[in-house]
Parts: structure tokens; C-alpha cells; sequence
């Protein structure tokens, strides 16, 4: 590609002119390909080159897909004119071993479509900029990686920073100027950053990205739907929620090296998170538990179960099984239709508790009856519980978790416990 | 408050012998059924006591049967016989508030007589004899195993 010195302001691929005002091609696609033979890129100039008028590519993709990959350095040379060639490849690739870079970012800008640049940080937190020499036509609109996408914002980008060399640009200089820029980007989206401020923070906890609607919708229940969320919404989001939206999204893409960034409303969101690990995952698993038993838990047990999940104590899948099983309590299946060992498990529990709950004694041709009973007697102390624990708890000589409700009825202290999976294991008085 | 259920293996279906156990174990044992409905769960006859049933247990050895007693003197301190098919028989002990379950399964070994058993929480009483010195030969907590306390 050439640019004809400003006369037409048009590039010149190897078959086609670009006017890059238009951000299409003044001739059709000799390759006729896609739906838009006059279509650059595909119509995404900003991840996309096409060299040679006739295909386009990824220019920041290590994958093929126009992802950058963790852990990887990704970058395509764009020659401006005059300037066909890359400066200076191997002072990239050493600087990027030597400082174990996790991922380039970079502002790019459409003013004239061939410049972009790339700044880079390194682990130790210093941010360096490494460019050839030229002209930076930084005119209108800034671009920034976040999350793996381009988003662009409404500065001005600051032209003054990027004219002249960009050997005179100091550290701390560009990272003034990369806050900048995220502020004026954050600024466009001001207002309205909320959801995206979740986005972000879905990214940094390892959620996914943004596309993943399921999580976030899962989130934003969370946030909405419990005192919980709510708080934490309220206590590191909203205040932070346009700085989070850039800054975290930042973070996330360079969370083990690019902290001196992260440093505003981000940096609170992120610090939080870091300091204290939450399994999201986890905690939507168990809040759509408790949604689908139709029960109000107390925000302990949700910690508690986000922990085991988390710790891989239980899995989601022992989790949705109870969200389906919590309806049946006691001794579900009716005498009639128990097997031998069911019924010597239910008169098992029924002789050992029935003083407790002020039952008859056991009666086999009464059984059925005195199996409501109990079964009556144990809801009364689930559904009166002011309190649930999530505890290991030994049963069949195995330490199992299971869910305690504690209860107080006419003054004294009933419980109630189940396997995590919904299932009945014992009622009666906590002290006799 | 943690129940603590022990289950002993016993030699013999000896009425007198096994309502002595019952005794040793509780301080003042009181029935926990209305009736006894024999067999269990298919009934064709109905023993109005403990002792008619035990009697008649006695001698029909290959009838299974589980039967409870409270403690009139300790809440929550109950007793049980369990019958098996095979012919055996098992005590079992609910305790609250053991903390020491080895200790208590040795102790009350020596009170009924046997070298095999073990305890839990939260148990139910096993299904066989075979199944019981099963359990306390390798499985999990407290068991007692030819005189031995094993963990």
C-alpha cells in the first residue's frame, strides 16, 4: 500500500484506491468477495489491513481470529509512506522476552488510517514506548484495546504528544497520556457505563467476555436481586463505575503487569477482587439454587456455598440437583411404596425423635400417618429457621456437607439437616 | 447436640438375655411402640408387648424385626434390637452428646458382650449381621473389631 503524498488523500493498494474518508475502496473488490465489493476490511478498518486490495487480515491477531492471546505479544507493522519497512524487529522481540510482556496495548488512530503505535508496559510497572520515528497523525478519534475489542472514544487525542518524535515522549508522560485518553473515553460513556462497568469487572474476575450474556445476566441478578450484590454494587461500582469500565477493562487485559494504569476507580473494583477472590460463578450457581427453591437463604450460606464450589468441595451440578429437589423434605415416599430399608430408616428416625417433637409412639399400622407427622414436624423447623449453616456433618460414617436450619419453637432450639442435594437426613432438639 | 448411634453384633435371640441388655444400657428402658405388628411390615399377627414379641422372636429365628426403647430416666437415650433374617441380632445405642466415640464404643462393648461394632452419627441400623461386622471390620469412625477399638 502507498499514500500519494496528500494530493487525492487516497491509498493505493495492489489492485484497488482507498479513500480512507469514506473508509471504502473507490473500485469494486476484484475478488468480488463478501456482500460489499466496495467495503474495506470487511468494513473494520480498525482490527483489519488489506494489503493488497483484495483479502484482508487481522492485524492484531495472534489467533487468526483478531484475538490477541494471553501471555502473547501481537503486532502488524503498517508502513506509512516512505517507510516500507519494520524498524528495528529484533529490539521488539528482545524487549518483549526481556520484560515477559503479557500483551501489548495500544492507541491507534484513524487520521490518516497508517499510523498507529504501539505502547507497551512491562512487568516492573514501567511503561516504555517503543516506535519508529514519524509523524503521528493523531487528529479525531482514539482507539482503545479493551477486552480483546477496539472501542473507540471521543478525544482529541492530544495531537501535541504524538507530533514530533516519539523518542522524546517519557514514561511517565505517555502513561499521563494513556489516563487521558481512558478518561476521555470513559467520558462517552458516562451515564450509561454501568452495565458496561460490569462488563469489565466480569472480565476481571475471569467471567468471559462481554458476549457471554448468561454471566453477566447472572451478575447483574446478583447485584439487583440480593443484599449482597446490592452492596457491592453500591460500595465499588457505582462510585468508580465510568473509571471502572476503562480501567477494568484494562486491568483485565494486563492485570500482572500494567497496575500503574489501574490506579483510579478500576484500581478499587480490581484491588477488591484481588485482595479477596470471589467465585462469581459460584455465587450465581447458588443464588439461581435459591431461586428455583423459592427460599430466602441468609448471605452466609451463599458465602458458604460459593466457598465449597469454589473450593471444589460440591459442584454446580450437585447444586442445580438441589435447586430441583428442594420441594420434597422428610420422608418423602409414602409408607406404601417404601422399600424394607426405608421403612427401617423411617422408624429409625421416627423412635429416636418422636419425644422430641411430642409424637405418639410408633405404630406400624399407623405408620403412614406418623410418617406426616414427622415429616410435619421436620418442615415446621426447616421453614421456621432463623438461621441455615452450611456444615460438614458425619453421616454413614462418611463427613458430609449438609445444610443445617436452626430453629427456636416454643423455646426450644430445633434442627433440621439435609444433604446439599435437598435430601433429609435428621430433625430433632439441638439439646434434649 | 450430636446423637451418637452404636450398633453391637449379639449371639442369640435369648429373650432374657437380650432384655437384660436393653436394661444394662438404659436406666429405665420404656417400649416405643403402640404394638408389634409381626411380620414387620407384612403383619399377620400383633404382639401387644415387647416381651410377647421378643418371646416368639426367640424361636422364629430367621424373622427380622427392629424394636425401640426410650429412657424414661435420660431424654434422647434410646435402645434397640434389630433381628436379622440371618438369624443374628444387634443392639443398638443412641447417645447425645458423646464426644469421645471410641471410648464410648469400647465401654459399651464391655456392657453388651461384644467384640464387634461401631458407631456413628446419624446412622441407621444395618441390614444383616454380615453387614454390621462388615462395617466394623473397615469402615469408616469408630468400630470395634474382635476386641479391638479400630479408627
Amino acid at each position: 500500500m502507498w499514500f500519494d503524498g496528500g494530493a487525492t488523500g487516497m491509498y493505493k493498494t495492489q489492485t484497488r484506491l482507498y479513500q480512507p474518508g469514506l473508509g471504502r475502496f473507490t473500485q469494486v473488490d476484484p475478488a468480488k468477495a463478501g456482500n460489499n465489493w466496495y467495503a474495506y476490511c470487511g468494513g473494520d478498518p480498525v482490527n483489519r489491513s488489506d494489503p493488497t486490495g483484495l483479502e484482508w487480515e487481522f492485524m492484531w491477531s495472534t489467533d487468526g481470529n483478531g484475538q490477541l492471546l494471553d501471555g502473547e505479544v501481537a503486532y502488524r507493522w503498517l508502513p506509512e509512506p516512505g517507510q516500507e519497512t519494520e524498524p528495528e524487529p529484533e529490539k521488539w522481540a528482545a524487549y518483549f522476552k526481556q520484560n515477559e510482556m503479557a500483551i501489548a496495548e495500544g492507541i491507534r488512530t484513524n487520521g490518516s488510517f497508517s499510523a498507529y503505535r504501539t505502547f507497551t508496559a512491562a512487568k516492573d510497572g514501567a511503561v516504555s514506548f517503543f516506535s519508529p520515528s514519524g509523524v503521528y497523525n493523531v487528529e479525531q478519534n482514539t482507539y482503545v484495546r479493551i477486552g480483546g475489542r477496539w472501542h473507540t472514544g471521543a478525544g482529541d487525542g492530544n495531537g501535541a504528544f504524538f507530533s514530533g518524535d516519539a523518542t522524546a515522549l517519557t514514561p511517565a508522560g505517555l502513561n499521563d497520556y494513556i489516563n487521558m485518553q481512558l478518561d476521555a473515553v470513559a467520558g462517552s460513556w458516562r451515564g450509561s457505563s454501568n452495565t458496561f462497568a460490569i462488563q469489565s469487572a466480569a472480565r476481571i474476575w475471569g467471567l468471559g467476555d462481554s458476549a457471554d450474556m448468561a454471566v453477566l445476566a447472572g451478575m447483574m441478578d446478583w447485584i439487583q436481586e440480593t443484599d449482597e450484590g446490592q452492596a457491592f454494587y453500591n460500595e465499588k461500582v457505582k462510585p468508580y463505575a465510568a473509571g471502572a469500565a476503562v480501567s477494568g477493562a484494562v486491568l483485565f487485559a494486563t492485570k500482572k503487569y500494567w497496575w500503574p494504569l489501574v490506579r483510579r476507580g478500576g484500581a478499587a473494583v480490581a484491588e477488591a477482587f484481588v485482595a479477596k477472590p470471589i467465585n462469581h460463578r459460584a455465587r450465581m450457581a447458588v443464588t439461581n439454587f435459591y431461586k428455583q427453591a423459592g427460599s430466602n437463604a441468609s448471605g452466609t450460606e451463599r458465602r458458604q456455598l460459593a466457598s465449597l464450589v469454589e473450593a471444589g468441595e460440591i459442584t454446580m451440578e450437585q447444586l442445580a440437583k438441589a435447586g430441583r429437589s428442594r420441594a420434597a423434605f422428610g420422608f418423602s415416599t409414602p409408607w406404601s411404596q417404601m422399600s424394607k430399608a426405608e421403612r427401617k430408616a423411617l422408624q429409625h428416625a421416627y423412635s429416636r425423635h418422636a419425644d422430641q417433637f411430642g409424637l405418639p409412639n410408633w405404630q406400624e399400622s399407623q405408620a403412614e400417618a406418623l410418617r406426616g407427622r414427622l415429616n410435619d414436624s421436620a418442615q415446621l423447623v426447616r421453614d421456621s429457621a432463623q438461621n441455615i449453616f452450611l456444615r460438614k456433618h458425619p453421616q454413614g460414617g462418611q463427613s458430609v456437607w449438609t445444610r443445617e436450619y436452626r430453629s427456636m419453637i416454643g423455646g426450644r432450639d430445633y434442627y433440621y439437616y439435609e444433604s446439599l442435594d435437598g435430601t433429609y437426613i435428621s430433625s430433632g432438639l439441638v439439646t434434649p | 447436640m450430636i446423637y451418637f448411634d452404636f450398633f453391637f453384633l449379639l449371639t442369640g435371640r435369648d429373650q432374657s438375655k437380650l432384655a437384660g441388655l436393653v436394661k444394662a444400657v438404659l436406666e429405665r428402658p420404656e417400649p416405643m411402640a403402640v404394638e408389634y405388628e409381626f411380620p414387620q411390615y407384612e403383619p399377620t399377627t400383633v404382639f401387644k408387648t415387647a416381651d410377647q414379641l421378643m418371646a416368639h422372636l426367640e424361636t422364629s429365628l430367621h424373622a427380622d424385626y427392629s424394636l425401640y426403647w426410650r429412657d424414661a430416666a435420660r431424654k434422647s437415650y434410646n435402645a434397640s434390637l434389630h433381628y436379622f433374617e440371618d438369624g443374628g441380632v444387634a443392639i443398638g445405642v443412641s447417645i447425645p452428646g458423646v464426644t469421645t466415640p471410641s471410648v464410648e464404643l469400647k465401654r459399651l462393648g464391655a456392657l453388651v458382650g461384644s467384640d464387634i461394632g461401631y458407631g456413628g452419627i446419624e446412622e441407621n441400623p444395618p441390614g444383616s449381621s454380615e453387614a454390621l461386622a462388615e462395617r466394623a471390620r473397615g469402615g469408616p469412625g469408630a468400630r470395634l473389631f474382635k476386641g479391638k477399638v479400630l479408627k
